[in-house]
C-alpha cells in the first residue's frame, strides 16, 4: 500500500496541466459553436505555456535530486522536466501552425487541440517514467491520441492513408512493447525500473531479461522510426497534415528516445547485457549505422519535400542513436546531455522546417515538390531565409543548433569507451556530409532558380510567430550553446 | 501487404517463441511441483503435478494453435472463431494461475463483447472472401527467412538457459510470488491493488480511453471537416509520382 503525499501531486504539475487542459479543451469544443479554431488553439497554447513554465520552476527547484512519485510509478528529476518543457513548447508551436493549416485547407476539427495536449501528456509521462507500466501507458496515451488527430483531415486521401499506416504499425509495435514488458516481468518479478536495474546488476545474462530487452528494442525502434522498422515513416510524414508531421517528428520521436533512455540507460545501466562487447549498446550501434545510412541515401532521391524531411528525420534518429550508444557504453551524464541537447535542437528545427512547408502551401496548391520552391528567395525572401536556417541546422552547419547537437554527440561518442566507437562516428560524419546534398538542393532551388509564379502564402500572426520563435531558438542554441548544454545536464 | 508465407512465418515464430518460453517452466513445474501456491489456496485442488503439467501443456498448445489458425484462415469468420478459441484457452490459463477474476473478465470482455464486435464488423464490411495476396521478391523472402532462422537460433539458445532458473532463484517464479495474500486473484484483492499501488495507472488509463473514444467519434462522425475540393486536392497529392523507397 502506498501513501500519497502532497509531493506526489506537486512534482507532476506539468503533466497534470497538460492532461487537464486537454480534457477541458475536448469538453469546451463540444459546447462552443461556430468558428472556434483560433479560440481553441490559443487555449491549447496557453495550456502548453503553463506546462512549460511549471516545468521550468520545478526544474530549478528540484536540483540534482531524483524523487519517486506514486510509489515509484513516476520519477521526477531534471531530465524529466527538460523533456516535458520541450514537449510542451513543441506542442504549442505545432498547434499555432496547425490552426493556419486548418484555415488554409479548410478542415475544421476542433478536437484536435485537446487530443494534441493528451498526446503531449503521454509524452511527458514517458519522460517521467519510473516503471514499465508507466512506459506502456505513456506510449499508448501518446500513440492513440496521435492516431486520432492524424486521421482528422478527412477529405484528404493521403492523410487517411498516413493515419492508417501509423495506426497499424503503432499497434504492431505496441504488441512488441507489451511482450517485452511481460518477459522482463517474468524475469524479475517487478515493473519498477530501479528494481529491474538491481536485478540486472546481479543476473546480467538472465536469458529472459535479454530476450525481453531485445523485444523492447524492436518496439522502441518502431516508435522512433529506426531502420529497419521505419517503413511507416515516409508515407505517414508525407500524408499527414504538414504541421502534424512536424509534431510527429519532434514530440513523438523525442518521446520514443526518452523511453529508450529510461529503460536502457537506467534499468540496464552498466555493461551488463551479454550482447557482444558493448552490452545492450551493440544493438543500438548496429541500428544507428543502418538508420543513418539508409535514411540519408533514401532522402537523396526524393523529389517531394515532406518525404525528404521524413527520410531526414529517420537519418537524424540514427544520429541520436549514436548518442544513446555513447550513453550505453558508460559515457555518463555528458553523453546524456548531448542526447537531450540534440533532441531539443532537432525538435525545434524540424517543427520550423515543416512549418515553412505548411506556410508556403496555399488553398489550391500545397507546394510539396522541391521544384515548387524555385525562386522563393525573390518572392518571399524572409521565408526563404528562415527555411535556409532550418535546413542548414538540419545539415549541421556551424553557427546553428544542429551543428552543436552533432558536435556534442560525436565528441561524446569518440571519447567514450577507449575510442572504440570511432567507426560509428566516422559513419555518422560521412552521413552528415551526405545529408548536406539534399538540404542544399532546396536552398539552391530557393536562391538560384527563377520563381515560377506568384502566390499568396498564409499571413496569419500565429504562423509567423511560431516560425520566428523556432528560427530564433535555432540560432540562439547555435550561437550560445553553453547555457542550453547546462540545461540539458552537461 | 504481407504475403501469405509471411503470415505462416510469423505464426511459426510466435509458436516457437511460446514453446521455448513455456517449455522450461512446465518442465520445472513437473519436477518441483507447482511453485508455491498462495497460502490460502485450497490444498489438493491442483495438487497433482503431472495433471497440472499436462493441463498446462494442452492449454498452451491450444492457445498457440488457435492463434495460428486465426492468421492462416482466409475466411474471416473462421479466423474469428479461432480467436474465440484462443481467448477461452487463455482464460483457463489465467484460472490455473489463481487469477479467477481475470479469467472471468477474459471470458466476459474478450470472448464476449469484443468477439461480438468483430463479428459485427465483418458483417458490416461484407468483404469478399478471397483476395489476391501480394507477392514480394524472392530475395526479400530469402533475407527474411535467413533473419528468422538466425533469430530463432539465438532465441532458442538464449531461452534454453531458462531451465537453470528455478534452481537458482527458488520461488521467485511462482505466480503472484510478490503478493503473499491468501485471496490473490480475487475481486477484492484486484480492486485493492488497482486502487492503491496502481492508482496512477488507473487514472492514466482513463485518459487513454477518453482519447480513444473522442478519436473514434471524430473520425466516424459524418460530414465534418472536409469539402469536395479538399478531396480533389488530396487525391492530387496522393496520385503524383513517388520516388522509390530505399
Amino acid at each position: 500500500m502506498i501513501e500519497l503525499t502532497r509531493e506526489d501531486f506537486l512534482y507532476q504539475i506539468p503533466l497534470l496541466i497538460l492532461a487537464v487542459s486537454g480534457v477541458m479543451l475536448i469538453l469546451l469544443e463540444a459546447f462552443t459553436e461556430g468558428n472556434r479554431r483560433d479560440f481553441l488553439m490559443s487555449l491549447s497554447v496557453a495550456g502548453c505555456v503553463g506546462a512549460l513554465l511549471s516545468s521550468i520552476v520545478l526544474f530549478r527547484s528540484i536540483g540534482d535530486e531524483s524523487i519517486e512519485l506514486f510509489g515509484g510509478m513516476l520519477v521526477a528529476d531534471r531530465l524529466a522536466y527538460v523533456l516535458t518543457g520541450l514537449f510542451a513548447g513543441a506542442t504549442a508551436l505545432s498547434a499555432m501552425l496547425t490552426a493556419d493549416h486548418q484555415r488554409t485547407h479548410r478542415w475544421e476539427v476542433g478536437e484536435l487541440y485537446g487530443l494534441m495536449l493528451i498526446a503531449t501528456a503521454g509524452a511527458s509521462l514517458l519522460s517521467m517514467a519510473g516503471s514499465l507500466v508507466t512506459i506502456f501507458l505513456g506510449v499508448e496515451m501518446m500513440s492513440i491520441a496521435i492516431y486520432d488527430f492524424m486521421a482528422a483531415r478527412r477529405g484528404s486521401r493521403p492523410g487517411t492513408e498516413a493515419a492508417m499506416k501509423y495506426f497499424l504499425m503503432g499497434a504492431f509495435s505496441s504488441g512488441f512493447l507489451a511482450y517485452g514488458i511481460a518477459l522482463l516481468y517474468g524475469a524479475t518479478g517487478t515493473f519498477d525500473i530501479s528494481s529491474i536495474a538491481a536485478f540486472a546488476a546481479e543476473n546480467p545474462s538472465d536469458p529472459l531479461l535479454v530476450v525481453g530487452a531485445l523485444v523492447l528494442v524492436v518496439a522502441l525502434a518502431f516508435k522512433v522510426g529506426a531502420v529497419p522498422f521505419h517503413m511507416w515513416a515516409p508515407d505517414t510524414y508525407e500524408g499527414a497534415p504538414t504541421p502534424l508531421s512536424g509534431f510527429l517528428a519532434s514530440v513523438a520521436k523525442a518521446a520514443g528516445f526518452i523511453a529508450a533512455v529510461r529503460i536502457f540507460a537506467e534499468a540496464f545501466g552498466g555493461d551488463v547485457m551479454p550482447f557482444g562487447r558493448l552490452g545492450w549498446a551493440s544493438v543500438f550501434a548496429a541500428l544507428a549505422a543502418i538508420t543513418m545510412t539508409v535514411g540519408n541515401l533514401a532522402a537523396l532521391r526524393q523529389e517531394r519535400i515532406k518525404r525528404m524531411l521524413a527520410y531526414s528525420s529517420i537519418a537524424h534518429a540514427g544520429t541520436i542513436l549514436v548518442g544513446l550508444v555513447a550513453v550505453g557504453v558508460g559515457a555518463g551524464d555528458g553523453a546524456m546531455a548531448a542526447v537531450v541537447y540534440y533532441l531539443i535542437a532537432y525538435s525545434l528545427t524540424t517543427i520550423g522546417a515543416f512549418g515553412v512547408v505548411s506556410w508556403i502551401g496555399s488553398r489550391d496548391k500545397e507546394r510539396l515538390r522541391i521544384d515548387d520552391w524555385s525562386g522563393l528567395a525573390v518572392s518571399h525572401p524572409l521565408a526563404a531565409l528562415v527555411m535556409t536556417v532550418f535546413l542548414l541546422s538540419l545539415g549541421g552547419i556551424p553557427p546553428l543548433a544542429g551543428f552543436f547537437g552533432k558536435f556534442y554527440v560525436f565528441s561524446q561518442a569518440v571519447s567514450a569507451y577507449d575510442q572504440q566507437l570511432l567507426w560509428l562516428v566516422v559513419i555518422a560524419v560521412l552521413n552528415s556530409i551526405l545529408s548536406l546534398f539534399y538540404y542544399l538542393r532546396v536552398v539552391m532551388a530557393m536562391y538560384f532558380r527563377e520563381p515560377e509564379g506568384a502566390f499568396t502564402p498564409m499571413r496569419s500572426p500565429a504562423t509567423v510567430i511560431a516560425l520566428g520563435l523556432c528560427a530564433f531558438f535555432v540560432v540562439k542554441m547555435g550561437v550560445l550553446p553553453g547555457g542550453w548544454m547546462s540545461i540539458a545536464g552537461g | 501487404m504481407i504475403p501469405r508465407s509471411g503470415y505462416s512465418a510469423i505464426a511459426a515464430l510466435c509458436g516457437a517463441v511460446l514453446v521455448f518460453f513455456l517449455a522450461p517452466g512446465a518442465a520445472a513445474a513437473a519436477e518441483s511441483g507447482p511453485p508455491a501456491p498462495p497460502p490460502g489456496a485450497p490444498e489438493g485442488a491442483l495438487g497433482n503435478t503431472a495433471a497440472v503439467a499436462l493441463l498446462f501443456w494442452v492449454l498452451a498448445l491450444a492457445t498457440v494453435a488457435g492463434a495460428v489458425f486465426v492468421i492462416t484462415r482466409r475466411n474471416m469468420v473462421a479466423g474469428v472463431m479461432g480467436l474465440v478459441f484462443t481467448f477461452f484457452a487463455v482464460a483457463v490459463l489465467y484460472a490455473m494461475l489463481y487469477a479467477h477474476f481475470l479469467a472471468v473478465l477474459q471470458v466476459l470482455v474478450y470472448a464476449g463483447a469484443i468477439m461480438v464486435l468483430f463479428v459485427f464488423v465483418i458483417m458490416i464490411l461484407n468483404k469478399p472472401e478471397d483476395e489476391p495476396w501480394a507477392l514480394t521478391g524472392l530475395v526479400g523472402k530469402a533475407i527474411a527467412g535467413l533473419a528468422l532462422l538466425y533469430f530463432l537460433m539465438r532465441l532458442g539458445g538464449v531461452l534454453w538457459g531458462v531451465r537453470e532458473k528455478p534452481a537458482a532463484s527458488g520461488a521467485e517464479l511462482s505466480p503472484g510470488g510478490t503478493i503473499q495474500s491468501g485471496d490473490f486473484g480475487s475481486l477484492a484483492e484486484v480492486g485493492r491493488v488497482l486502487f492503491s499501488d496502481y492508482v496512477f495507472a488507473f487514472e492514466a488509463i482513463a485518459l487513454i480511453l477518453l482519447s480513444a473514444v473522442v478519436g473514434a467519434i471524430t473520425i466516424a462522425r459524418p460530414g465534418s471537416g472536409s469539402s469536395s475540393q479538399d478531396a480533389d486536392e488530396g487525391a492530387a497529392v496522393g496520385d503524383g509520382e513517388r520516388a522509390p523507397d530505399a
